[in-house]
């Protein structure tokens, strides 16, 4: 599964709405499906991914680049398969936004949540 | 009591409560609502009045599954949503809207919020509306932006 130009497009413009609801100003530079594969026993699976490079930019403190990975296994089945339409990028949107908000407020006292992330600069 | 009569009687006794397996396997499903579940399912609804709030088995990043994804879920976490969606402030945001109460007074800076989607799960009309997507403490308001409002953080408590 991959993400077309115009899907990509269109999420990172539907992404740039939550700018100001951030607690500090973050941005969506780029978004990518990724799959990977998980071995539990003798069971092998694969899920999907969906990664996101973002900019977050922290008054006084300059810049960070973040890479986040997103399960995104059934959501990319639901929202962003072929045939995709604007209501579910919108949703699709909606819940990119819910977990990169998260991830920030988070990730300084969960674990799996600092996991997801992975500092670029 | 003879050996006959003991293996009679230690039957007996698995068969009213079953073997340790079957039983933790029983209460393993029990305690997950979501198991064999598609992420439409309602694990229970939540109330403002009369709006009503699903919460689903969604999937990690959204719904019942989120929450015990990131290893939140618990009685006490369940009514910290029931408060802040019965009682809390709403904020809307593009296609959402938290539910937020502060669990901390200041100086400390510590609010419990509820984020739902009040449409759709895209063009899934079965999924109508898809309800909460998160909750979790946090150590600013939902839906504000620190460096718009220039108000210097608190310490978390």
């Amino acid at each position: 599964m991959i993400l077309t130009s115009e899907t990509r497009a269109r999420l990172c413009d539907l992404l740039r709405e939550y700018e100001s609801t951030y607690v500090v100003p973050i941005r969506v530079e780029q978004l990518q499906l990724t799959r990977r594969r998980f071995t539990e026993g003798a069971v092998e699976s694969e899920r999907v991914f969906l990664e996101v490079e973002v900019t977050v930019t922290r008054p006084g403190n300059g810049s960070q680049r973040w890479l986040l990975s997103l399960d995104f296994d059934e959501d990319a089945r639901n929202l962003l398969s072929e045939g995709v339409q604007e209501a579910d990028l919108r949703t699709a949107a909606l819940i990119i936004f819910a977990n990169i908000d998260e991830w920030w407020r988070c990730k300084d006292h969960e674990s799996d949540v600092a996991a997801m992330g992975r500092r670029l600069s | 009591m003879g050996l006959a009569q003991r293996a009679i009687a230690v039957a007996a006794i698995l068969a009213a409560v079953g073997s340790p397996v079957t039983g933790s396997a029983n209460a393993a499903a029990a305690a997950n609502p979501c198991a064999g579940r598609s992420e439409a399912h309602i694990v229970k609804n939540y109330y403002q009045g009369p709006l009503v709030i699903p919460l689903r088995c969604g999937s990690n990043t959204w719904g019942y599954r989120h929450l015990v994804h990131r290893g939140r879920w618990s009685a006490e976490f369940d009514r910290k949503i029931s408060h802040a969606i019965w009682r809390g402030t709403a904020v809307p945001i593009p296609g959402g809207r938290w539910h937020y109460y502060m669990e901390a007074m200041p100086p400390c800076s510590k609010y419990f919020g509820v984020l739902d989607n009040p449409n759709a799960y895209g063009r899934t009309p079965r999924i109508n509306p898809q309800g909460i997507i998160t909750a979790y403490s946090m150590d600013d308001a939902p839906g504000s932006s620190r460096a718009r409002s220039g108000e210097p953080r608190r310490p978390a408590c």
